[in-house]
């Protein structure tokens, strides 16, 4: 028997994609969390951050997994989902990643309403990107939440 | 009789032995008159009173003088109360409790009850004999219940809900004006039993006799209703649905007196549902035949690419479209807006296969009879697809005839999707592809909280376990 996965707990590595002109002249990539809980469009968005220079962490599908991936793979930043697998939700997510690692988010939902917005504050986010975008709001998203942070 | 002669009785009962009984005239009837407790007095057949004892004087505050030899009527506050008592005991009846209002000396007004008879002498009407009970505190009792009863009646009419009770049997005691208006009927009160309402149906549009109606089933099994649905009609023929939530009413003793029962009228919350229900068939119709194009615009560029490789890309990208389209159908179904009916999904996803396989590869489908959240359609169905697609290419290893067996059975929670061909079986090549074959299905199958495995058998079977989830 092929096992092709080992289960639901174990996270994907992101592929060894080469890198396509760095959009920030920093000598490291620019380490990346994608925060997805479709596999579809996590993969989607891993390709757009790796085509645009950036180094992908890992893609994880629920807030558990988020927080160990960040814990191990130390972004400075997260693309965080707000719907999630599991109980917790990605604003739970973001405001666990900021309070205990000091990561920030930007958000790429499609439930970008008042209320969300409201109790993402805690988290800082550093940007909101209202699904589905494109490769080039993605890369701005990022240039001008990296600017708020430096 | 005048006070004279009641005097003129001889007293002699400190002369009686001890335990003999005593004739009547050996009893002394001035001083029992006097002292006994209850408020006593004698009326001429002028209105005047001739006398009255402690009890009656204590009771109003006079003195004797202020109270006898004066006309009764002064001390009464009705004046036509006590002009009927006495034409009444003049002409030989007898007043029995006859509730009346005495003025006192201090200006207060006493609640009493007046038992009394005349005396007639040869048919001529002598006196009253009067025995008056102040009532006063059971009235003020009585008056601080009317005016509980009064606020409470005020709070079920002022509710925007139907109110209505019963007693124990199941007849109407009460009901409030939004009962009357939302039944579309005055109930008749101690007559109808049960409901309020004209006629009852079931949620399900079967006729309800009001003896089986939630208030007979509360009353009958002395416990609340909650939770059942039903319709009303009116005597005008409409019909609204509603909520009812009958509960039984009990004394003391626990003993059942009757039951409330509220009637909430649902209509709009089942427009709303049904509007809702609308606005998503209609969205999910628009979706399916976005799809649909979506579908018709890759099959048509598939057939104009003059590519190969394009041609293969786009045959693929439109096989997995396909297998979405198709599954997308089954979704958001009246019967479960949540739910989707595993047997048919299958069959829709397969049929999409079909149509790309040709009629030389069967497809078998054996699945359980029952339901799947639509959360996990869209990876199924594309899961579902590649399995096929990869049973097809590699599995019947291009014999061009075969049958692929996809079954789906669930086991101690889990869901279990075996796709298996009659093949040689295959060599699982590794890729590295994520996006298409085995690699889609693994990470959908992580998707899903489950595993994906290969066994080579006579043929390969493929099979995907993940738990099952709740619609």
């Amino acid at each position: 028997m092929i096992h092709l996965t080992s289960g639901p707990d174990e996270p994907l590595e992101p592929s060894s994609h080469p890198v396509y002109g760095a959009p920030v002249k920093t000598p490291q990539p620019i380490r990346v969390l994608a925060v997805e809980d479709d596999y579809l469009v996590g993969l989607n968005l891993e390709q757009q951050l790796l085509d645009a220079g950036y180094e992908v962490v890992g893609i994880a599908a629920s807030a558990d997994e988020a927080l160990r991936m960040a814990t191990q793979g130390k972004p400075q930043l997260a693309i965080m989902d707000i719907r999630l697998a599991g109980t917790r939700d990605g604003v739970d997510a973001a405001i666990e990643l900021m309070t205990k690692l000091g990561i920030p988010s930007i958000f790429a939902t499609a439930h970008g309403d008042e209320k969300t917005r409201r109790r993402a504050a805690a988290a800082k986010p550093l940007g909101w990107l209202q699904k589905p975008y494109s490769s080039a709001l993605l890369v701005a998203a990022i240039k001008t939440a990296l600017t708020k942070t430096s | 009789m005048e006070m004279s002669e009641l005097r003129s009785l001889p007293n002699t009962l400190d002369l009686a032995p001890v335990g003999e009984r005593l004739p009547i005239g050996a009893l002394d009837f001035e001083d029992f008159f006097e002292n006994v407790a209850v408020a006593f007095h004698f009326v001429g057949r002028d209105g005047t009173i001739l006398h009255a004892n402690k009890a009656e004087l204590e009771l109003l505050g006079y003195s004797i003088d202020e109270y006898v030899g004066r006309n009764i009527a002064e001390f009464h506050a009705d004046n036509d109360v006590i002009e009927d008592m006495l034409s009444r005991l003049k002409a030989g009846q007898k007043l029995d409790k006859c509730p009346a209002r005495l003025r006192c000396k201090d200006g207060t007004i006493k609640h009493v009850e007046v038992t009394s008879s005349g005396r007639f002498v040869d048919g001529k009407f002598l006196n009253t004999r009067c025995f008056t009970v102040d009532v006063s505190e059971l009235m003020a009792a009585r008056e601080i219940v009317r005016r509980k009863d009064s606020e409470l009646e005020q709070i079920l009419q002022a509710l925007p809900v139907a109110v209505y009770r019963t007693d124990a049997e199941g007849r109407i005691t009460y009901y409030n004006r939004e009962a009357a208006t939302l039944a579309g009927r005055e109930p008749i009160i101690g007559k109808d039993e049960w409901c309020v309402t004209f006629r009852l149906f079931t949620s399900d549009g079967g006729e309800l006799p009001h003896s089986e109606c939630p208030m007979a089933i509360a009353l009958r099994e002395n416990r609340p209703v909650r939770g059942v649905e039903a319709f009303a009609q009116r005597p005008d023929g409409s019909l609204f649905p509603f909520l009812p939530f009958p509960t039984p009413l009990h004394d003391e003793n626990g003993q059942l007196i009757g039951a409330i029962n509220v009637l909430v009228d649902i209509s709009e919350r089942k427009q709303a549902e049904a509007h809702q229900r609308m606005l998503l068939n209609e969205l999910n119709h628009r979706v399916k035949n976005n799809m649909q194009m979506l579908h018709g615009l890759l099959q048509i560029a598939q057939r104009e690419s003059k590519s190969a490789e394009a041609k293969a890309v786009l045959q693929d990208a439109c096989q997995r479209v396909g297998a979405m389209a198709a599954a997308q159908q089954f979704l958001y179904a009246d019967s479960n807006p949540r739910g989707f009916a595993i047997d048919e999904f299958l069959e829709a996803v397969c049929g999409s296969a079909r149509q790309a396989f040709g009629k030389e590869i069967a497809i078998r489908i054996d699945a359980y009879q029952g339901q799947l959240s639509n959360d996990v359609s869209m990876p199924l169905a594309l899961i579902l697809n590649e399995l096929l697609t990869n049973a097809a290419k590699h599995g019947i290893n291009g014999r061009g005839t075969g049958e692929i067996t996809v079954s789906m059975q669930r086991s101690d929670g889990q869901i279990i999707l075996r796709v298996a061909d009659d093949g040689p079986g295959f060599e699982e090549l590794d890729t590295g592809r994520r996006s298409s074959g085995l690699g889609l299905v693994a990470g959908l199958a992580r998707q899903l909280g489950g595993t994906f495995a290969v066994e080579q058998h006579a043929g390969a079977h493929c099979m995907i376990r993940f738990p099952e989830p709740r619609t």
